[in-house]
């Protein structure tokens, strides 16, 4: 019975289902489409990054250049929030019909002098929304996944750096140290970003202590950018830098520095030749030497000298993470049913019919509005837990990508209470426009 | 048996009035006619009656049970039609109709195929596509395929051609025959006076008259308007015959209860250009009958 007015729902909603449906599936192969056009843009963009202060910033943020052109993140900065509006203004207006519009037209009586529960009906109508939203998730994620399917090779390519991933590399390497030679440029730039990866380790856990300022680190780090070699001069230059290191005497601060200094000048003479020196710095940080590597030739030299197989080398260097992407798009669902049905509760628990389509695209937008002035200032930031749609982690690209618990558990609630409020109100309150 | 129970029944809307104070009661195999002027509260008690609203004070009950709690299980047993019909527009009545009798668990389809034969529905269009007397019959339809022990009709006649008309109070006689209750609201008197057994009167809220329909029965009321060419005589129509009686120059109107031949022998002596005879306003006449008791 709950399914037979579930399906008669569909039926006399068919048209605005159907359109509310396609718009954001069109509207999302489009702008998958234009990645073509962006992706070589994007690219030349990245030059902007060259420069050293923001090469710095956007290591603070542990991103690189690429990150800006990657397909999934494209994907994320095009999509997301715009799919979710969408999806929340098409699903809120789907309450409208099927809950206050009703009562404004008087086709209630249809249902209501029928031997059902008004529990049932209830049941059946947000099943309707649910539906919706199910299904337009799933011809969004299919859209998005034969578009970047077909237009990845776009992409920059990216090494994922799972733990599985670094072992393995690390043992083929330990296996086949002279190989290091053939498949990776061994030159002075690759040398700095791996020093430079070091001295971020170093001081990742010093700056953490309350008794360090961060602008000590980050003075140092910047010097490194501006000119590597000088590094050293500069820690002897300013008394300040001894904090780093925690050393009170100025005497053995100096030794040790001088000691550092003959060590990695040594380093970086025999970086292209010795590759007993290099082997240890491929396994503290085998990231930056894998992130070499671009283009499809540079990874399968990588995979004959190595003796990596194909299977593994796909695992290794891809374009997109399907993983991530799944988690997106349950995300995203998750985000959207939240916002629906807390509106679908607006819709029911305001008296007769009174919410039309207007008030809960208001709505919807009111919640934009609140995220964007959440993201945009510090002072605003506490907004953002108001805004759901803040809940979604655009870092699509890391390894360890997940939605934070505790937004789940907000989401959670809201739909629960929201199904509770309106199966209560719907069941108590008059029908009568 | 008593099929409905009304007892004390009232129903505010916020602060505006629905119902002040209803009491009335019908039992099995009754025809009930629920009369009152606009305003007066009948669709609001129907709406009651049908648990689509909660009263703010009183019980309704229907087949001894109480209509909010039970009314799942109440509704099986009514058919309800709406004084206005509005269903899905964009669906075809073929589909409407099946959906209803899957809500109704009505299983045989031959009695609703016999209904749609009998008052000639195209099932094929949209419902939207419909005459508003077309819409009423997908309305009576809907509400008797399930043969109720019960039928609720919101002005079932109204905006029905005489034909459909005729077929439906004959339908609801012989379902009547067969041990249906009807509870219905009109504004005509002949239907009223061709179909009740009892009747209910309601007047701002508050019941008026709940009984047996003998009093009004006997009495063949006709609005009457008289247009002469000469001044109208005063004193010519007095006589308790006649009620409500105005007389301006050459017109005359007035309620008349007697014989016609009576009317039309004092009439004798006057030119008259117009002479216009019809049934009045079923809540005109009650509401000229209950004026007084309106004023207590």
């Amino acid at each position: 019975m709950i399914l037979d007015i579930t399906l008669m729902e569909i039926k006399r909603l068919r048209k605005n289902l159907i359109i509310a449906i396609l718009a954001p599936a069109f509207y999302s192969m489009l702008i998958m489409v234009f990645y073509i056009a962006f992706a070589d843009a994007l690219v030349d963009m990245v030059g902007i990054f060259d420069n050293a202060s923001l090469q710095g910033l956007l290591k603070a943020f542990s991103m690189d250049s690429n990150t800006f052109s990657y397909i999934l993140n494209y994907y994320v900065a095009y999509n997301g929030v715009y799919m979710l509006i969408m999806g929340i203004i098409f699903a809120s207006m789907l309450s409208v019909r099927l809950f206050s519009k009703e009562l404004r037209d008087g086709t209630y009586e249809f249902i209501y002098s029928n031997p059902i529960s008004r529990l049932k009906v209830f049941v059946s109508k947000a099943a309707v929304i649910v539906i919706y939203l199910l299904v337009l998730n799933v011809v969004v994620f299919l859209v998005g996944l034969i578009s970047i399917e077909a237009l990845k090779t776009k992409s920059p390519i990216f090494p994922w750096l799972s733990e599985e991933n670094i072992e393995m590399v690390v043992e083929k390497v330990d296996g086949n140290p002279e190989g290091l030679k053939e498949a990776f440029t061994l030159d002075e730039s690759l040398f700095y970003d791996v020093m430079y990866s070091g001295l971020n380790d170093q001081f990742a856990d010093v700056s953490l202590e309350d008794s360090v300022d961060e602008e000590v680190v980050s003075d140092l780090l910047t010097v490194f950018l501006m000119d590597p070699d000088n590094i050293f001069d500069e820690l002897l230059s300013d008394s300040k830098y001894m904090i780093l290191f925690n050393i009170k005497d100025e005497e053995m601060f100096r030794t040790l520095i001088e000691s550092q200094k003959e060590n990695y000048f040594y380093t970086k003479d025999h970086f292209g030749s010795d590759m007993t020196i290099v082997a240890p710095m491929f396994r503290s940080a085998p990231d930056v030497f894998l992130k070499q590597l671009k283009t499809t030739d540079q990874i399968d030299r990588f995979g004959e000298v190595f003796g990596v197989d194909n299977k593994s080398l796909d695992n290794l260097y891809m374009y997109y993470s399907f993983t991530n992407y799944l988690k997106l798009s349950i995300t995203t669902f998750w985000v959207m049913l939240s916002i629906a049905l807390f509106i679908m509760m607006i819709t029911i628990i305001v008296p007769n019919g009174k919410v039309t389509s207007g008030v809960v695209t208001g709505i919807a937008m009111l919640i934009y509005i609140i995220n964007m002035t959440g993201s945009i200032t510090e002072e605003a930031k506490f907004l953002l837990y108001f805004s759901p749609l803040s809940y979604i982690n655009m870092d699509v690209m890391a390894i360890k990508y997940q939605t934070e618990l505790w937004s789940m558990v907000v989401m959670f609630l809201i739909i629960v209470i929201s199904l509770i409020v309106s199966a209560v109100s719907f069941e108590k309150s008059d029908l009568i426009a | 048996m008593s099929v409905i129970t009304i007892e004390n029944l009232k129903k505010y809307y916020g602060k505006n009035r629905g119902i002040e104070d209803i009491t009335l009661s019908v039992n099995e195999g009754d025809i009930y006619g629920f009369i009152g002027p606009n305003g007066a509260g009948k669709s609001t008690t129907i709406r009651l009656l049908m648990n689509f609203i909660y009263p703010t004070s009183g019980s309704v009950k229907v087949f001894d049970k109480d209509v909010s709690p039970k009314g799942e299980i109440i509704r099986a047993d009514i058919g309800y039609l709406p004084a206005e019909v509005y269903y899905y527009e964009s669906v075809k009545v073929k589909d409407l109709l099946h959906y209803s009798a899957k809500l109704k668990n009505v299983k045989d389809l031959k009695w609703m195929n016999h209904l749609i034969e009998l008052f000639e529905l195209d099932i094929n269009r949209k419902f939207g596509q419909l005459s508003y007397g077309n819409k009423k019959k997908v309305g009576i339809i809907q509400a008797m395929m399930h043969h109720p022990k019960l039928l609720v009709l919101d002005e079932p006649t109204n905006g029905l051609d005489p034909l459909v008309q005729k077929t439906l109070l004959e339908l609801l006689r012989e379902e009547n025959k067969n041990g249906t209750t009807i509870f219905f609201s009109s504004h005509t008197l002949s239907v009223v006076q061709k179909m009740c057994t009892k009747i209910g009167i309601i007047k701002e809220g508050k019941m008026l008259e709940n009984g047996a329909f003998d009093g009004i029965k006997s009495k063949k009321l006709k609005k009457i308007s008289i247009e002469s060419a000469d001044m109208i005589p005063k004193g010519i129509f007095d006589s308790s015959e006649f009620e409500n009686l105005m007389i301006d120059k050459q017109s005359a109107s007035f309620y008349y209860n007697g014989d016609i031949n009576d009317l039309f022998k004092r009439c004798e002596n006057l030119p008259i250009n117009d002479f216009n005879m019809h049934e009045p306003e079923l809540e005109e006449v009650f509401m000229h009958f209950y004026e007084k008791e309106d004023v207590k």
